[in-house]
């Protein structure tokens, strides 16, 4: 009889902590968001509105089989969940890495420079090198935007925008003027072999799908990035300046020097994202088009939906893959994948009121508790 | 000459957008909203206002400037509309600005590809343009100033210069304009004389969504012939306008004729004589506008930004 009041008193304990309010608030922005997808889906095209919807719900999974489609989610996942990672970990410091974009990008093509010219220079480290650099030149595109921030007090709003286009125009510049140029498709020149991320096996289970140390990589950088911010001096300074720049200042913390850390070690997890991207396969192209990457953008997604929380990214980032190769199959019901970025986008705004979702919660709680806690 | 001239009409092209869209994100974020949204408001703008130039110029029923006008009300109207849930969301439920205006640029481009693949049938709406004015009549035959401003000209440019003059007057000379700064500056004070902080930053937010729904078609209308969800980033571009003009009205629009100028030369520089002969590679031009603005930022005083002090802080009435 005691033990089970104890277990009874755990329980809600477990139902009134910040943590589990903060999943069902996130379960719940996720179901207003699918609900709405729904109804504009119905709106849409009422004929095949149930089977697309239905068909977004098992993604992958029942289109090509489970294995395959998980293959296809954690492939997808891999680039989103840095480029998240990217911009919550800038986040913490208030500074807003809209930037990411560029970051992506130049670690994208650095890599694959690394990748097809230093083949017979690193052997079969090259994929090694290549993903090194490529976060290296991630890390210095955002520190062009730090240094601005930190010494000129620009706006790192501001100078990622522009920095995003400088940073496409220059790789694509620097393409042309190299053999990395495959002019007849106009897109880089294919990666060797040396240069592929290590499959580990992975790839067998998940049906042949370019599954690959990357994504451990990804999830190991989450966890540890977690540490950092919560258990680190470093991460510490960091909440300190995103919570208030002056107060951290005055409490002796050097803010300069810490935003221009965290916007630098935010450069270099989304110039890693784009070299583990674009070396998880062969076949796997750099366009040289004028357009910017949308992985960066979609990072912001990721990165807001999973609450800025390293860990929830982890999730938030498969989950957007899941919809996204969802959204591959929409074509047969003669629907845009659009519609995907219409769910993410409700699921986003929803994620705005997260504090009001809480409340709701805790006020529903209340309810079925008799009484506040 | 008539390479100026060139360069004068096409940088007008390029910077009206930019002016209405940066204006009308000074009026939410004066009142301390931030709007990160101008984007998306922008193409669901573009987007309505070339739905309804694409059906009426099909069934004919109206055509040429008065179309054109009309579209614009309607952009408007549309801008205003997605805007009130930025409004609702950072003024009433108290979200995170940064959040809901980033949710509406996802949100707009996707699902106006929808509705254009469910009523038009194809993702771009197209039309034909029949608003270009070749010769303003009379004005045009003034020399110099004719050629640059009354030949080739657009309704929008107009309309862009009078939205700019009514928007210093406005800020500056009018109640509303200065409740607004207040709101924006510190609202427990101006709650405390009076001021209802709620709705003149609904009031902001409306105005910035018309300006960025009128922007909008401003941009589709010299620029293109068709909407294809997407408004080329110039919502961006307005945005870092917006601070580059360090929230001053006159200012942004120093601020956009330099980018525009600069974006202008960009695209026709392989069309001078002199830029041609220098033999500087095309990405080069294509970077000068992005680079050119970094750098007029980096160089002008650094301490010199005045956003507004609640600038993105949601009014909570039990801190006054």
């Amino acid at each position: 009889m005691k033990t089970k009041s104890f277990s009874k008193e755990k329980m809600w304990e477990v139902l009134y902590s910040d943590s589990f309010a903060s999943i069902i608030s996130a379960l719940m922005t996720i179901i207003l968001g699918m609900l709405a997808g729904l109804i504009i889906l119905l709106v849409i095209s009422p004929e095949t509105a149930w089977g697309a919807f239905t068909n977004l719900l098992t993604g992958g999974l029942a289109v090509n089989g489970f294995r395959r489609g998980m293959g296809s989610i954690l492939y997808y996942a891999v680039p989103i969940i840095l480029t998240g990672l990217s911009i919550g970990f800038a986040y913490k410091t208030g500074e807003f890495n809209i930037g990411a974009s560029g970051q992506y990008t130049m670690g994208a093509v650095t890599a694959i420079f690394v990748a097809v010219l230093g083949e017979n220079v690193f052997g079969n480290c090259t994929w090694l090198v290549a993903i090194i650099l490529g976060a290296v030149a991630g890390g210095v595109w955002a520190l062009v935007a730090a240094l601005l921030k930190v010494h000129r007090n620009i706006n790192v709003v501001i100078s990622g925008i522009m920095l995003n286009y400088v940073g496409i125009f220059v790789v694509n510049w620097i393409i042309k003027k190299s053999s990395v140029y495959e002019k007849s498709r106009n897109w880089t020149a294919e990666i060797p072999d040396v240069a592929v991320i290590p499959r580990l096996g992975l790839d067998h289970i998940f049906g042949n799908k370019p599954v690959n140390l990357g994504i451990i990589i990804a999830v190991a950088i989450a966890i540890v990035t977690y540490f950092v911010l919560k258990k680190t001096t470093f991460g510490y300074e960091m909440k300190a300046c995103g919570l208030n720049q002056s107060a951290a200042k005055y409490a002796g913390i050097n803010e300069k020097k810490t935003i221009l850390k965290s916007l630098v070690i935010a450069g270099m997890f989304a110039g890693l994202g784009g070299a583990l991207y674009y070396l998880a396969a062969q076949g796997t192209h750099h366009m040289v088009t004028d357009t910017i990457k949308q992985e960066g953008y979609t990072g912001i997604s990721v990165a807001l939906l999973g609450m800025l929380n390293p860990i929830g990214i982890i999730f938030t980032g498969l989950f957007i893959a899941y919809l996204q190769v969802g959204g591959l199959h929409m074509q047969s019901y003669g629907l845009e994948p659009e519609i995907v970025d219409v769910i993410t986008a409700i699921i986003i705004f929803f994620c705005a009121f997260s504090f009001k979702l809480k409340q709701f919660y805790f006020k529903i709680l209340n309810k079925i508790h008799g009484g506040a806690r | 000459m008539n390479i100026v001239y060139l360069i004068g009409q096409q940088t007008l092209y390029c910077m009206i957008p930019l002016l209405i869209v940066a204006l009308g994100g000074l009026f939410s974020e004066k009142s301390g909203t931030l709007n990160i949204a101008l984007e998306g408001v922008m193409m669901a703008g573009a987007f309505t206002g070339c739905m309804f130039i694409h059906f009426m110029q099909e069934s004919g029923v109206i055509d040429g400037q008065g179309l054109l006008l009309i579209s614009l009300v309607i952009a408007g109207i549309t801008g205003m509309g997605i805007s009130l849930l930025h409004a609702v969301a950072s003024v009433t439920w108290q979200a995170n600005q940064v959040i809901s205006g980033f949710a509406i640029n996802i949100f707009v481009p996707a699902i106006t590809i929808l509705l254009a693949r469910a009523t038009v049938g194809v993702l771009q709406v197209s039309f034909t343009n029949t608003f270009r004015v070749d010769a303003v009549p009379i004005l045009s035959n003034i020399p110099v100033i004719g050629d640059l401003f009354f030949k080739r000209a657009y309704l929008t440019t107009l309309i862009g210069i009078i939205i700019l003059v009514v928007s210093v007057i406005v800020l500056q000379r009018t109640k509303f304009g200065l409740r607004l700064q207040a709101v924006g500056e510190h609202p427990q004070a101006a709650d405390s004389v009076g001021i209802n902080v709620s709705k003149v930053r609904y009031l902001g937010i409306m105005i910035c969504g018309f300006l960025c729904g009128i922007g909008g078609m401003a941009f589709i209308i010299p620029n293109t012939t068709e909407y294809a969800a997407s408004v080329a980033g110039y919502g961006y571009l307005a945005y870092a306008i917006l601070i580059f003009g360090q929230w001053k009205p006159k200012r942004i629009f120093v601020a956009s004729i330099f980018f525009g100028l600069m974006k202008t030369l960009a695209s026709i520089y392989s069309s001078i004589p002199f830029f041609v002969s220098l033999g500087i590679d095309s990405y080069l031009f294509k970077m000068i506008p992005y680079i050119a603005t970094l750098l007029v930022l980096a160089f002008s005083s650094k301490n010199s930004f005045s956003q507004p002090a609640a600038l993105g802080v949601p009014y909570d009435k039990g801190s006054r």
